[in-house]
Protein backbone atom coordinates (compact mmCIF):
# COMPACT_ATOMS: atom_id res chain seq x y z
CA UNK A 1 0.00 0.00 0.00
CA UNK A 2 3.12 2.57 0.89
CA UNK A 3 4.05 1.74 -2.09
CA UNK A 4 1.20 2.54 -3.75
CA UNK A 5 1.17 5.77 -2.39
CA UNK A 6 4.78 6.88 -2.79
CA UNK A 7 4.60 6.33 -6.21
CA UNK A 8 1.43 8.26 -6.71
CA UNK A 9 3.16 11.22 -4.57
CA UNK A 10 6.38 10.88 -7.48
CA UNK A 11 4.05 11.15 -10.02
CA UNK A 12 2.13 14.26 -9.22
CA UNK A 13 5.36 15.99 -8.20
CA UNK A 14 6.55 14.92 -11.58
CA UNK A 15 3.87 15.94 -13.31
CA UNK A 16 3.56 19.60 -11.09
CA UNK A 17 7.39 20.08 -11.81
CA UNK A 18 6.84 19.36 -15.59
CA UNK A 19 3.79 21.61 -15.63
CA UNK A 20 5.81 24.41 -14.10
CA UNK A 21 8.38 24.26 -15.91
CA UNK A 22 6.44 23.84 -19.11
CA UNK A 23 4.44 27.68 -18.49
CA UNK A 24 8.02 29.07 -17.52
CA UNK A 25 9.79 27.57 -20.80
CA UNK A 26 6.64 29.01 -22.75
CA UNK A 27 7.27 32.11 -20.86
CA UNK A 28 11.02 32.28 -21.65
CA UNK A 29 10.09 31.72 -25.48
CA UNK A 30 7.74 34.43 -25.77
CA UNK A 31 10.74 36.41 -24.19
CA UNK A 32 13.22 35.28 -26.55
CA UNK A 33 10.90 35.83 -29.30
CA UNK A 34 10.40 39.39 -28.60
CA UNK A 35 14.42 40.30 -28.16
CA UNK A 36 15.12 38.26 -31.14
CA UNK A 37 12.35 40.74 -32.78
CA UNK A 38 13.29 43.56 -30.99
CA UNK A 39 16.96 42.83 -31.75
CA UNK A 40 16.18 41.84 -35.68
CA UNK A 41 14.88 45.28 -35.78
CA UNK A 42 17.11 47.37 -34.34
CA UNK A 43 19.16 45.98 -37.28
CA UNK A 44 17.03 46.64 -40.15
CA UNK A 45 15.61 50.28 -38.70
CA UNK A 46 17.31 52.98 -40.21
CA UNK A 47 15.05 55.52 -38.74
CA UNK A 48 15.47 55.07 -35.38
CA UNK A 49 13.68 53.10 -33.84
CA UNK A 50 15.67 49.97 -33.43
CA UNK A 51 18.31 51.88 -31.69
CA UNK A 52 15.47 53.51 -28.96
CA UNK A 53 13.85 50.07 -28.57
CA UNK A 54 17.85 48.72 -27.67
CA UNK A 55 18.19 51.90 -25.22
CA UNK A 56 15.13 50.91 -23.59
CA UNK A 57 15.82 47.35 -23.24
CA UNK A 58 18.99 48.49 -21.81
CA UNK A 59 16.95 50.51 -19.15
CA UNK A 60 15.13 47.70 -18.40
CA UNK A 61 12.25 48.95 -19.46
CA UNK A 62 9.22 46.55 -19.20
CA UNK A 63 8.02 44.37 -22.31
CA UNK A 64 4.61 45.97 -22.34
CA UNK A 65 5.82 49.29 -21.97
CA UNK A 66 8.25 48.86 -24.93
CA UNK A 67 5.52 47.49 -26.84
CA UNK A 68 3.29 50.60 -25.92
CA UNK A 69 5.63 52.94 -27.03
CA UNK A 70 6.10 51.02 -30.14
CA UNK A 71 2.65 50.74 -30.98
CA UNK A 72 2.15 54.72 -30.39
CA UNK A 73 5.27 55.29 -32.91
CA UNK A 74 4.27 53.03 -35.04
CA UNK A 75 0.48 54.57 -34.77
CA UNK A 76 1.99 58.24 -35.42
CA UNK A 77 4.00 57.13 -38.68
CA UNK A 78 0.53 55.44 -40.08
CA UNK A 79 -1.36 59.12 -39.21
CA UNK A 80 0.98 61.01 -41.23
CA UNK A 81 1.88 62.36 -37.44
CA UNK A 82 5.75 63.07 -36.81
CA UNK A 83 7.49 60.20 -34.86
CA UNK A 84 10.19 62.07 -33.71
CA UNK A 85 8.52 63.72 -30.70
CA UNK A 86 7.65 60.95 -29.40
CA UNK A 87 10.80 59.39 -29.77
CA UNK A 88 12.82 62.37 -28.49
CA UNK A 89 10.07 62.16 -25.22
CA UNK A 90 11.37 58.61 -24.71
CA UNK A 91 14.71 59.73 -24.37
CA UNK A 92 14.02 62.76 -22.14
CA UNK A 93 12.37 60.61 -20.03
CA UNK A 94 15.13 57.78 -19.69
CA UNK A 95 17.65 60.91 -19.17
CA UNK A 96 15.41 62.30 -16.06
CA UNK A 97 15.22 58.31 -14.93
CA UNK A 98 11.48 58.66 -15.16
CA UNK A 99 9.97 55.10 -14.90
CA UNK A 100 8.54 53.47 -17.88
CA UNK A 101 5.04 53.15 -16.63
CA UNK A 102 5.32 56.77 -16.79
CA UNK A 103 7.31 57.37 -20.32
CA UNK A 104 3.87 55.69 -21.88
CA UNK A 105 1.93 57.94 -20.88
CA UNK A 106 3.76 60.89 -21.50
CA UNK A 107 4.45 59.44 -24.98
CA UNK A 108 0.65 59.01 -25.40
CA UNK A 109 0.06 63.09 -24.28
CA UNK A 110 2.60 64.04 -26.64
CA UNK A 111 0.66 61.60 -29.78
CA UNK A 112 -2.40 63.04 -28.83
CA UNK A 113 -1.19 66.97 -28.75
CA UNK A 114 0.28 66.32 -32.51
CA UNK A 115 -2.80 64.66 -33.53
CA UNK A 116 -4.94 67.25 -32.42
CA UNK A 117 -2.56 69.97 -34.11
CA UNK A 118 -2.26 68.55 -37.01
CA UNK A 119 -6.27 68.49 -37.74
CA UNK A 120 -6.43 72.09 -36.88
CA UNK A 121 -3.54 72.51 -39.57
CA UNK A 122 -5.28 70.54 -41.90
CA UNK A 123 -8.12 73.08 -41.75
CA UNK A 124 -6.12 75.97 -42.57
CA UNK A 125 -3.90 73.94 -45.93
CA UNK A 126 -3.70 70.62 -47.07
CA UNK A 127 -0.31 70.87 -48.53
CA UNK A 128 1.64 68.42 -46.87
CA UNK A 129 4.32 70.83 -45.54
CA UNK A 130 2.22 73.46 -44.87
CA UNK A 131 0.50 70.82 -42.48
CA UNK A 132 3.54 69.76 -40.75
CA UNK A 133 4.91 73.02 -40.09
CA UNK A 134 1.11 74.92 -38.73
CA UNK A 135 0.92 71.47 -36.67
CA UNK A 136 4.43 71.74 -35.60
CA UNK A 137 3.85 75.29 -34.33
CA UNK A 138 0.45 74.08 -32.71
CA UNK A 139 1.38 71.60 -31.08
CA UNK A 140 4.29 73.31 -29.29
CA UNK A 141 2.26 75.81 -28.43
CA UNK A 142 0.05 73.03 -26.73
CA UNK A 143 3.23 71.92 -24.75
CA UNK A 144 3.74 75.28 -23.61
CA UNK A 145 0.40 75.71 -22.20
CA UNK A 146 -2.13 76.70 -24.81
CA UNK A 147 -5.85 74.81 -23.74
CA UNK A 148 -7.26 73.11 -26.99
CA UNK A 149 -10.30 75.23 -26.37
CA UNK A 150 -8.30 78.71 -26.42
CA UNK A 151 -6.42 76.92 -30.13
CA UNK A 152 -9.75 76.64 -31.81
CA UNK A 153 -11.18 80.04 -31.43
CA UNK A 154 -8.32 81.42 -32.52
CA UNK A 155 -8.25 78.40 -35.27
CA UNK A 156 -12.29 80.01 -35.96
CA UNK A 157 -11.39 83.62 -36.06
CA UNK A 158 -8.30 82.25 -38.49
CA UNK A 159 -11.04 80.80 -40.57
CA UNK A 160 -12.91 83.84 -41.28
CA UNK A 161 -9.63 85.92 -41.83
CA UNK A 162 -8.72 83.15 -44.57
CA UNK A 163 -12.28 84.12 -46.31
CA UNK A 164 -10.59 87.15 -46.89
CA UNK A 165 -7.34 86.66 -48.35
CA UNK A 166 -6.03 83.85 -50.42
CA UNK A 167 -4.87 80.73 -50.10
CA UNK A 168 -0.61 81.73 -49.33
CA UNK A 169 -1.46 84.62 -46.99
CA UNK A 170 -3.77 83.06 -45.13
CA UNK A 171 -1.33 80.29 -44.53
CA UNK A 172 1.15 82.55 -43.60
CA UNK A 173 -0.78 84.58 -41.40
CA UNK A 174 -2.24 81.08 -39.79
CA UNK A 175 1.51 80.20 -39.04
CA UNK A 176 2.85 83.74 -37.92
CA UNK A 177 -0.76 84.06 -35.40
CA UNK A 178 0.41 80.14 -33.92
CA UNK A 179 4.18 81.65 -33.30
CA UNK A 180 2.76 84.20 -31.27
CA UNK A 181 0.50 82.16 -29.46
CA UNK A 182 3.13 79.94 -28.94
CA UNK A 183 5.34 81.98 -27.90
CA UNK A 184 3.48 83.85 -25.68
CA UNK A 185 2.11 80.30 -24.20
CA UNK A 186 6.45 79.67 -23.76
CA UNK A 187 6.34 83.04 -21.80
CA UNK A 188 3.66 81.82 -19.21
CA UNK A 189 1.11 84.13 -20.72
CA UNK A 190 -2.36 82.59 -20.08
CA UNK A 191 -3.90 80.68 -22.21
CA UNK A 192 -7.05 82.28 -22.58
CA UNK A 193 -4.94 85.95 -22.72
CA UNK A 194 -2.88 84.27 -25.28
CA UNK A 195 -6.17 83.60 -27.53
CA UNK A 196 -7.53 86.70 -26.63
CA UNK A 197 -5.01 88.50 -27.88
CA UNK A 198 -4.25 86.55 -31.14
CA UNK A 199 -8.55 87.12 -31.92
CA UNK A 200 -8.26 90.38 -31.11
CA UNK A 201 -5.44 91.00 -33.89
CA UNK A 202 -7.48 89.20 -36.25
CA UNK A 203 -10.74 90.53 -36.04
CA UNK A 204 -8.95 94.40 -36.31
CA UNK A 205 -7.47 93.49 -39.52
CA UNK A 206 -4.02 92.47 -38.30
CA UNK A 207 -1.54 91.45 -41.35
CA UNK A 208 0.99 88.81 -41.13
CA UNK A 209 4.06 91.42 -40.81
CA UNK A 210 1.88 93.06 -37.87
CA UNK A 211 1.74 89.64 -36.22
CA UNK A 212 5.48 89.34 -36.70
CA UNK A 213 5.50 92.97 -34.64
CA UNK A 214 2.96 92.09 -31.89
CA UNK A 215 4.77 88.85 -31.43
CA UNK A 216 8.52 91.17 -31.17
CA UNK A 217 6.98 93.67 -29.04
CA UNK A 218 5.43 91.84 -26.73
CA UNK A 219 9.15 89.73 -26.62
CA UNK A 220 10.66 92.89 -25.71
CA UNK A 221 8.38 94.18 -22.81
CA UNK A 222 8.09 90.29 -21.16
CA UNK A 223 11.09 90.71 -20.37
CA UNK A 224 10.46 93.88 -18.42
CA UNK A 225 7.17 92.86 -16.60
CA UNK A 226 4.87 90.24 -16.26
CA UNK A 227 3.80 88.82 -19.35
CA UNK A 228 0.30 88.12 -18.77
CA UNK A 229 0.21 91.47 -17.69
CA UNK A 230 1.99 92.44 -20.87
CA UNK A 231 -0.46 90.51 -23.35
CA UNK A 232 -3.46 91.95 -21.58
CA UNK A 233 -2.54 95.86 -22.23
CA UNK A 234 -1.75 95.21 -25.60
CA UNK A 235 -4.82 93.45 -26.27
CA UNK A 236 -6.86 96.62 -24.67
CA UNK A 237 -4.59 98.18 -26.99
CA UNK A 238 -5.39 96.19 -30.16
CA UNK A 239 -9.23 96.45 -29.17
CA UNK A 240 -8.85 100.21 -29.12
CA UNK A 241 -7.39 100.19 -32.71
CA UNK A 242 -3.33 100.72 -31.95
CA UNK A 243 -1.45 99.18 -34.92
CA UNK A 244 1.36 96.90 -34.49
CA UNK A 245 4.32 99.51 -34.71
CA UNK A 246 2.84 101.81 -31.41
CA UNK A 247 1.63 98.69 -29.41
CA UNK A 248 2.90 99.18 -25.50
CA UNK A 249 4.00 103.13 -26.45
CA UNK A 250 0.61 104.47 -24.58
CA UNK A 251 0.39 102.09 -22.06
CA UNK A 252 1.62 102.38 -18.64
CA UNK A 253 4.05 99.52 -19.00
CA UNK A 254 5.02 101.16 -22.37
CA UNK A 255 5.87 104.19 -20.47
CA UNK A 256 7.71 102.89 -17.87
CA UNK A 257 9.82 100.90 -20.09
CA UNK A 258 10.21 102.27 -23.60
CA UNK A 259 11.78 105.74 -22.60
CA UNK A 260 14.27 104.57 -20.02
CA UNK A 261 15.49 101.76 -22.26
CA UNK A 262 15.72 102.85 -25.57
CA UNK A 263 18.52 102.66 -28.28
CA UNK A 264 21.73 101.82 -25.90
CA UNK A 265 24.27 99.82 -26.86
CA UNK A 266 22.13 96.84 -26.20
CA UNK A 267 22.67 95.40 -29.38
CA UNK A 268 25.39 92.78 -28.16
CA UNK A 269 21.78 91.73 -26.18
CA UNK A 270 19.56 91.07 -29.59
CA UNK A 271 22.39 89.51 -31.38
CA UNK A 272 23.52 87.07 -28.79
CA UNK A 273 20.30 86.37 -27.08
CA UNK A 274 17.41 83.92 -28.00
CA UNK A 275 15.05 86.48 -29.24
CA UNK A 276 14.65 89.02 -31.70
CA UNK A 277 13.60 92.01 -29.67
CA UNK A 278 17.53 92.62 -27.82
CA UNK A 279 18.62 95.14 -29.99
CA UNK A 280 16.98 98.26 -30.14
CA UNK A 281 15.31 97.94 -26.63
CA UNK A 282 18.65 96.91 -24.60
CA UNK A 283 20.98 98.79 -23.12
CA UNK A 284 20.89 102.76 -22.01
CA UNK A 285 23.31 102.01 -19.01
CA UNK A 286 26.28 104.17 -19.15
CA UNK A 287 28.44 101.37 -19.15
CA UNK A 288 25.39 98.21 -20.13
CA UNK A 289 25.58 96.42 -23.20
CA UNK A 290 29.43 96.36 -24.03
CA UNK A 291 29.54 94.69 -27.86
CA UNK A 292 31.99 92.13 -26.49
CA UNK A 293 30.68 90.24 -23.43
CA UNK A 294 32.90 87.81 -23.59
CA UNK A 295 32.46 85.37 -20.75
CA UNK A 296 30.37 87.64 -18.76
CA UNK A 297 27.01 88.04 -19.97
CA UNK A 298 24.61 89.35 -17.43
CA UNK A 299 27.13 91.80 -15.91
CA UNK A 300 29.58 91.44 -12.95
CA UNK A 301 29.96 91.14 -10.01
CA UNK A 302 31.91 94.57 -9.85
CA UNK A 303 29.90 94.93 -13.14
CA UNK A 304 30.07 99.14 -13.37
CA UNK A 305 26.96 100.62 -14.95
CA UNK A 306 26.29 103.75 -13.54
CA UNK A 307 22.88 102.72 -12.20
CA UNK A 308 23.73 99.12 -11.19
CA UNK A 309 21.39 96.68 -10.29
CA UNK A 310 20.40 96.03 -13.93
CA UNK A 311 22.87 93.46 -14.34
CA UNK A 312 21.42 90.42 -13.58
CA UNK A 313 18.12 91.12 -15.54
CA UNK A 314 20.61 90.68 -18.35
CA UNK A 315 22.57 87.47 -17.03
CA UNK A 316 18.79 85.75 -16.32
CA UNK A 317 18.40 86.51 -19.66
CA UNK A 318 20.57 86.53 -22.29
CA UNK A 319 23.24 89.08 -20.82
CA UNK A 320 25.50 88.21 -23.79
CA UNK A 321 27.79 90.95 -22.07
CA UNK A 322 26.02 93.66 -21.12
CA UNK A 323 27.71 93.83 -17.61
CA UNK A 324 29.56 96.52 -19.87
CA UNK A 325 33.11 97.51 -19.50
CA UNK A 326 33.89 97.19 -16.42
CA UNK A 327 31.31 94.31 -15.87
CA UNK A 328 33.53 92.87 -18.16
CA UNK A 329 33.95 88.87 -17.21
CA UNK A 330 31.99 88.23 -14.43
CA UNK A 331 28.60 87.87 -14.62
CA UNK A 332 26.77 89.03 -11.35
CA UNK A 333 24.80 90.32 -9.31
CA UNK A 334 24.65 94.16 -9.10
CA UNK A 335 26.49 94.74 -12.13
CA UNK A 336 25.39 96.21 -15.58
CA UNK A 337 23.36 98.78 -14.47
CA UNK A 338 20.34 99.56 -16.87
CA UNK A 339 22.67 98.00 -19.97
CA UNK A 340 21.79 94.45 -18.33
CA UNK A 341 18.40 94.84 -18.58
CA UNK A 342 18.32 95.87 -22.31
CA UNK A 343 20.58 92.83 -22.52
CA UNK A 344 18.10 90.93 -21.07
CA UNK A 345 15.40 91.37 -23.58
CA UNK A 346 17.56 89.35 -26.02
CA UNK A 347 18.42 86.06 -24.05
CA UNK A 348 16.72 83.29 -22.74
CA UNK B 1 11.43 108.77 -11.75
CA UNK B 2 9.21 105.43 -12.63
CA UNK B 3 12.80 104.83 -14.36
CA UNK B 4 14.91 104.86 -11.10
CA UNK B 5 12.56 103.05 -9.11
CA UNK B 6 12.17 100.62 -11.35
CA UNK B 7 16.45 99.46 -11.52
CA UNK B 8 16.20 100.17 -7.62
CA UNK B 9 13.89 97.14 -7.47
CA UNK B 10 15.27 95.08 -10.11
CA UNK B 11 18.15 96.00 -7.84
CA UNK B 12 17.02 94.57 -4.88
CA UNK B 13 15.43 90.98 -6.81
CA UNK B 14 19.02 90.07 -7.52
CA UNK B 15 20.46 90.80 -4.15
CA UNK B 16 17.84 88.52 -2.87
CA UNK B 17 19.37 85.70 -5.16
CA UNK B 18 16.17 83.98 -5.29
CA UNK B 19 16.69 81.42 -8.08
CA UNK B 20 18.92 79.63 -10.46
CA UNK B 21 20.52 82.44 -12.39
CA UNK B 22 21.12 81.49 -16.17
CA UNK B 23 21.80 83.27 -19.22
CA UNK B 24 22.60 82.38 -22.94
CA UNK B 25 25.75 84.15 -25.32
CA UNK B 26 25.81 83.68 -29.14
CA UNK B 27 29.35 84.28 -29.73
CA UNK B 28 30.02 83.78 -33.73
CA UNK B 29 28.35 80.07 -34.62
CA UNK B 30 28.56 78.81 -30.75
CA UNK B 31 25.92 79.40 -28.40
CA UNK B 32 27.12 79.61 -24.58
CA UNK B 33 24.88 78.75 -21.99
CA UNK B 34 25.56 79.70 -18.39
CA UNK B 35 24.48 78.75 -15.24
CA UNK B 36 25.26 80.34 -11.75
CA UNK B 37 25.85 78.39 -9.05
CA UNK B 38 28.40 78.78 -6.59
CA UNK B 39 28.02 75.75 -4.39
CA UNK B 40 27.47 73.10 -7.19
CA UNK B 41 29.93 70.39 -7.24
CA UNK B 42 28.88 68.84 -10.99
CA UNK B 43 26.27 70.65 -13.41
CA UNK B 44 25.45 68.43 -16.22
CA UNK B 45 23.54 69.15 -19.32
CA UNK B 46 21.15 67.62 -21.30
CA UNK B 47 19.08 68.63 -24.64
CA UNK B 48 16.71 67.45 -27.46
CA UNK B 49 19.41 68.23 -29.89
CA UNK B 50 21.13 65.11 -29.30
CA UNK B 51 18.58 63.39 -27.71
CA UNK B 52 19.19 64.52 -23.91
CA UNK B 53 22.72 62.90 -23.67
CA UNK B 54 24.09 64.02 -20.47
CA UNK B 55 27.26 66.40 -20.95
CA UNK B 56 29.24 68.15 -18.36
CA UNK B 57 29.54 72.03 -17.87
CA UNK B 58 33.07 73.27 -16.86
CA UNK B 59 33.38 75.95 -14.68
CA UNK B 60 33.56 79.23 -16.00
CA UNK B 61 34.55 81.07 -13.26
CA UNK B 62 33.80 80.83 -9.21
CA UNK B 63 30.33 80.69 -9.94
CA UNK B 64 29.31 80.32 -13.60
CA UNK B 65 29.10 76.83 -15.36
CA UNK B 66 29.58 76.95 -18.65
CA UNK B 67 28.23 74.65 -21.92
CA UNK B 68 28.73 75.51 -25.06
CA UNK B 69 27.13 73.94 -28.48
CA UNK B 70 26.50 74.80 -31.87
CA UNK B 71 23.94 77.77 -32.66
CA UNK B 72 20.49 75.82 -33.51
CA UNK B 73 17.15 76.95 -34.40
CA UNK B 74 15.58 75.88 -31.14
CA UNK B 75 15.78 73.28 -28.52
CA UNK B 76 14.41 71.85 -25.16
CA UNK B 77 16.79 71.58 -22.20
CA UNK B 78 17.53 70.62 -18.31
CA UNK B 79 20.12 70.88 -16.14
CA UNK B 80 21.36 68.01 -13.62
CA UNK B 81 23.23 70.12 -10.02
CA UNK B 82 24.92 67.72 -8.11
CA UNK B 83 22.60 64.87 -8.78
CA UNK B 84 19.17 66.80 -9.30
CA UNK B 85 17.34 68.31 -12.18
CA UNK B 86 17.65 71.84 -12.51
CA UNK B 87 15.60 74.06 -14.24
CA UNK B 88 16.66 76.91 -14.15
CA UNK B 89 14.61 80.73 -14.88
CA UNK B 90 14.86 81.07 -18.29
CA UNK B 91 12.84 82.95 -20.70
CA UNK B 92 11.00 80.22 -22.60
CA UNK B 93 9.60 77.18 -20.75
CA UNK B 94 7.19 74.09 -21.30
CA UNK B 95 5.67 71.89 -20.02
CA UNK B 96 7.39 68.14 -19.91
CA UNK B 97 4.66 66.13 -19.52
CA UNK B 98 6.36 64.63 -16.40
CA UNK B 99 5.11 66.71 -14.20
CA UNK B 100 8.09 69.75 -14.54
CA UNK B 101 9.19 71.84 -16.97
CA UNK B 102 12.06 72.26 -19.71
CA UNK B 103 13.89 75.29 -21.03
CA UNK B 104 13.71 76.33 -24.76
CA UNK B 105 15.64 78.06 -26.23
CA UNK B 106 14.88 80.01 -29.48
CA UNK B 107 16.75 82.05 -31.69
CA UNK B 108 16.03 85.67 -33.25
CA UNK B 109 13.08 86.23 -35.38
Amino acid sequence: MKKYVYTAVVVFLAANTFSTDSVLAQENILQAKEQAAIASQAKVDSDGTGQLLQLMQQHRFQHSHMRQIQAAIEEARNKGLPAKPLESKVHEGISKNIDGERIVQAVHRVQSRYENAYQQAKAISEEKDKVERLGNTIAEAYAAGLKKGDCEQIMEQLRERLQQVDQETGFDLALASMMTARNMSRTNVHSDTTAAVIQSALRHSYQVQDMHTLRARIEEQSHLAAPDEVAKGFSAEISRGVNSENLGEHSSIGDGFAGGFGDGPGDSGGASGDSASGGDAGGGGDSGGGSSGGDAGGGGDSGGGSSGGGGDSGGDSGGSGSGGSSGGNAGGDSGGGAGGAGSGKGGN
Amino acid sequence: MQYRLLVVFIGLLFFTGCSSKHYTVIEGDSLALYLSDQEAKEVLFASSRDNFQWHEATRSNDQLWKVVMPVSQSFRYFYSVDGKLVIPDCHYKEYDDFGSQNCVFQKSM
